[in-house]
């Protein structure tokens, strides 16, 4: 699925006539299948063009188009797969009933959709179909939160700071399982990060936003091979490239 | 509306002194620490109404209290069925009419303010003064009884269950949104569930108010039941015969509240 | 399963609690009416003439059905009537004439069985307290509003009532014995049961001693009633005349009667006490002329007089508030 943003700005309605100003215009084209990494100091309006993409804000300055047409109807459409920070289950249903809630509320198919068996086997939670999450460790829940997230068989992937709540180790474990599973179903992803290395280490291409009210300061193309190695030049290169853009960015003042 | 939010915090705390009565393994039972306070406020009570030979119509002592249960079992048994089933009845009315306002209003946020207003003027109305009236109205059978029980157990339900249902997790709602999920969905799948634990501590409040209820408008003219009993106990100052009833008031409400427990247990797993 | 059983325990306590033995109807279909005694079950004589009328079968050889209920004595059975859903109650003279005017109830009284004020005041025998004009200087107690008939007495042996000390201490006569308060007023077939029962002497000081005019328990009907239904009426009071004339033949068998509608905690003896108490007071010069119940206006107007010197009440004309009608209706259809 692509992604079109035409002079895409968001501001929050305030109380009384002041509004909140979270979005610059923003210009934008992801081309499908496209693994999008979004990275930016904390309040710079990330989260909110991942909401607008996805339909939760309404887009109301600009125009904002999947596979060109606006988010509700792909949303209407199940075309999208969403997953925040918090795992966010619900806690009075098992694992396998957590990751089936999407098709109970969604169940006429709209293109292929995998089993609840084969959403288990695809996270390694077979044994664990009929525990309840409160049982699970934070990076067990993680991963019935991403099972939940393919369970529609959408083709656009809204992940906002995935795993940042988990410890490093099982962070690079399951960002990895996201990654074999990208290549397996080549969905265009949009991945919220706070993390130059995680950004690295994932994305085709890393969109540098800079503080509030956000804009993109920076579209930079990773040509690395994968898998990618923490310790090589090209790698340490665009880390150290990132960093600079982050650092640097002009900010509130720079641009206007 | 910053009493609604005590009534609806305690959810957590509650769960604290209730393991406490549970006891934890290897602790001394909780059980057993309330049991032995109980007798020792009886032995007490005991031992001063012999030693200042209290008269039976001033206080009666605890001996003597049990032996007018003992004597009229049959009496106090039906009275009490009675009593319970009016109060259990109330309280099914009241929770379900707290829990469908609470709904339809989770539904519609545009009639919180006014049905809000509404049952605060209900709530605010002293039932001692209603009950007659119902009584007027509807006679002098089991009815009344329960309506007054509904209405003296509906607020807290409403109330906790509002609180229940707009406090629900945001990430929650929002993946379900993202599944395009209705209105409709978000209450039953998300808000209603995380809701139990609110409706559960209501209930701990409601649960023996409804006893209150049902006596309160017992005795307020009745054919029947342990306000009525209560009542004509206190018009022949019989007072052994009143304390048995308030006796057996006192186990009531500590039974309904320890099964409310343990419902709540059973049902919010999830929470502890 | 849970479900399961809560039905079943809804459906025990329903089945035990809510349905009554219906008795196979015969032919002709008696009358329903009913009856609400102002108070709780005790023996009151009006109350126990019920009791008896029913445990007896008084009524069911006048064709009648009573539904026998019991006021919690808030004046919710004067509002019944009123509204037609209770046919007769019973009420204290006094505070009928009080209703009539104030909000103006249409209560009219068909029988008046006390023929003597309910109440009188007491005081423990070892106050020493000897007369009313004792009072000066103590403390009296009174349950709710003053009554007129306690200025009444003052007024009569010429005490000062600016030096008698009013508190309200509602239905409780533990105030008295413990020392709360030195006069307390009392229904004299009650309470003083109970005082001398915890071993406490006491004096008593009635209204009519110091000529002040008082008057019990009456039967009472609404002015509709009376109007639409005599006949119905007439077969329910021939009956409960009945029965407290066999009351008065057979105490024993009356307080058992009502015991049935008391509960335990309910004293036998207290009750005996209430009733014979209650009977002498049934008996008076225009009873004897007359025959249990009958009322005259002479009575009546003298009540009326004594409300308005010392309730500051007007009362419309007491004329209207007593009917012999209804007790010479009974009274024909004697055989």
């Amino acid at each position: 699925m692509n992604i079109q943003l035409h002079q895409v700005s968001y501001s929050y309605p305030g109380r009384g006539q002041k509004s909140f100003q979270a979005l610059r215009p923003i210009q934008l084209s992801i081309r499908a299948g496209e693994f999008v990494a979004l990275i930016g100091p904390s309040g710079c309006g990330k989260s909110t063009l991942l909401r607008l993409v996805a339909g939760l804000l309404q887009v109301r300055e600009g125009k904002l188009l999947l596979d060109g047409a606006a988010p509700l109807h792909a949303l209407a459409r199940k075309k999208i797969g969403w997953m925040a920070q918090s795992p966010a289950l619900m806690p009075w249903r098992t694992v396998i009933d957590n990751i089936i809630l999407a098709q109970k509320i969604n169940p006429q198919p709209d293109g292929q959709r995998l089993s609840a068996e084969e959403l288990l086997e695809m996270v390694g939670l077979e044994k664990f179909r009929l525990a309840y999450p409160h049982t699970l460790s934070g990076g067990m829940q993680h991963r019935v939160a991403l099972a939940r997230t393919l369970a529609l068989g959408a083709p656009l992937w809204l992940m906002d700071e995935p795993f940042a709540s988990l410890d490093e180790l099982t962070r690079e474990n399951l960002s990895a399982e996201v990654l074999q599973l990208w290549a397996r179903f080549t969905p265009t992803v949009l991945w919220i990060t706070h993390s130059i290395y995680e950004a690295v280490q994932l994305a085709d291409r890393v969109l540098v936003m800079s503080p509030s009210p956000g804009e993109i300061v920076a579209d930079v193309r990773l040509e690395l091979p994968r898998p990618r190695l923490e310790n090589t030049r090209g790698y340490l290169a665009q880390v150290t490239r990132l960093r600079r853009y982050l650092r640097s960015n002009p900010g509130e003042r720079g641009i206007q | 509306m910053q009493k609604t939010r005590l009534e609806s915090l305690p959810v957590s705390r509650v769960r604290d002194t209730s393991e406490v009565i549970a006891g934890r393994p290897g602790a001394p039972s909780g059980l057993v620490v309330a049991l032995g306070l109980v007798l020792a406020v009886f032995l007490v009570w005991e031992l001063l109404t012999r030693l200042l030979a209290v008269p039976v119509y001033i206080l009666p002592a605890p001996s003597r209290i049990l032996q007018t249960l003992a004597q009229n079992g049959q009496v106090y048994l039906e009275a009490s069925l009675l009593t319970l089933g009016e109060a259990a009845l109330g309280l099914v009315l009241g929770a379900t009419a707290g829990t469908g306002i609470a709904l339809l209003l989770g539904l519609w946020p545009r009639l919180e303010q006014g049905v809000m207003t509404l049952a605060i003027l209900i709530k605010s109305t002293p039932l001692v003064a209603v009950a007659p009236l119902l009584t007027i109205w509807l006679g002098f059978g089991v009815l009344p009884k329960i309506i007054i029980t509904g209405l003296l157990t509906f607020f807290p339900v409403l109330v906790n269950m509002l609180s229940g249902l707009n406090t629900a997790d945001p990430a929650r709602l929002d993946t379900l949104r993202s599944w395009h999920a209705s209105r409709w969905e978000l209450l039953r799948f998300v808000r209603l569930p995380e809701s139990l634990p609110y409706f559960f501590a209501a209930l701990k409040v409601s649960g023996p108010l409804a006893l209150i209820g049902a006596v309160v408008a017992e005795w307020t003219g009745a054919s029947g039941g342990l306000g009525r009993l209560m009542w004509l106990a206190y018009t022949n100052l019989n007072l052994p015969y009143l304390f048995s009833a308030v006796f057996i008031l006192s186990t009531a409400g500590i039974l309904i509240y320890s099964g409310i427990q343990w419902v709540e247990r059973k049902l919010v797993f999830w929470e502890g | 399963m849970r479900k399961f059983l809560l039905f079943f325990w809804f459906g025990f306590w329903i089945s035990a609690c809510s349905t009554q033995p219906s008795l196979p109807t015969s032919i002709p279909t008696p009358d329903e009416l009913t009856f609400m005694a102002g108070y709780k079950p005790q023996a009151n004589l009006p109350f126990v003439g019920v009791y008896v009328a029913q445990e007896k079968g008084f009524f069911a050889a006048e064709n009648l059905e009573v539904d026998i209920q019991h006021s919690p004595g808030r004046g919710e059975h004067l509002q019944l009537v009123t509204s037609g859903e209770v046919h007769i109650t019973t009420q204290d003279a006094a505070v009928l004439l009080q209703r009539r005017a104030d909000p103006g109830l249409p209560l009219v009284s068909i029988a008046l069985i006390g023929q003597r004020g309910q109440q009188a005041f007491a005081a423990l025998a070892e106050s020493g307290l000897k007369t009313p004009l004792d009072w000066t200087g103590h403390v009296v107690g009174y349950k709710g509003t003053p009554p007129p008939d306690l200025f009444a007495i003052l007024a009569a042996v010429q005490a000062n009532p600016e030096q008698v000390q009013l508190v309200n201490v509602g239905f409780d006569p533990r105030v008295l014995t413990t020392g709360q308060v030195d006069v307390y007023p009392v229904y004299k077939s009650n309470e003083p049961y109970l005082l001398q029962s915890w071993g406490y002497e006491v004096i008593l000081w009635e209204a009519a001693d110091y000529g002040v005019p008082a008057l019990g328990l009456t039967y009472v009907t609404s002015e509709d009633t009376l109007q639409n239904q005599p006949q119905l009426l007439a077969r329910f009071l021939r009956a409960a005349l009945k029965g407290i004339d066999y009351a008065r033949e057979h105490p024993d068998e009356a307080v058992e009667a009502v015991m049935k509608y008391t509960g335990p905690e309910t004293d036998p003896e207290h009750m005996r006490f209430m009733l014979l108490a209650e009977l002498e007071d049934a008996a008076s010069p225009v009873t004897a002329a007359n025959g249990i119940g009958w009322q005259t206006l002479e009575q009546w107007q003298s009540l009326a007089t004594m409300l308005e010197t010392y309730d500051a009440m007007p009362v419309n004309d007491p004329s209207q508030a007593f009917s012999n009608e209804i007790l010479e209706l009974a009274r024909e259809g004697e055989n």
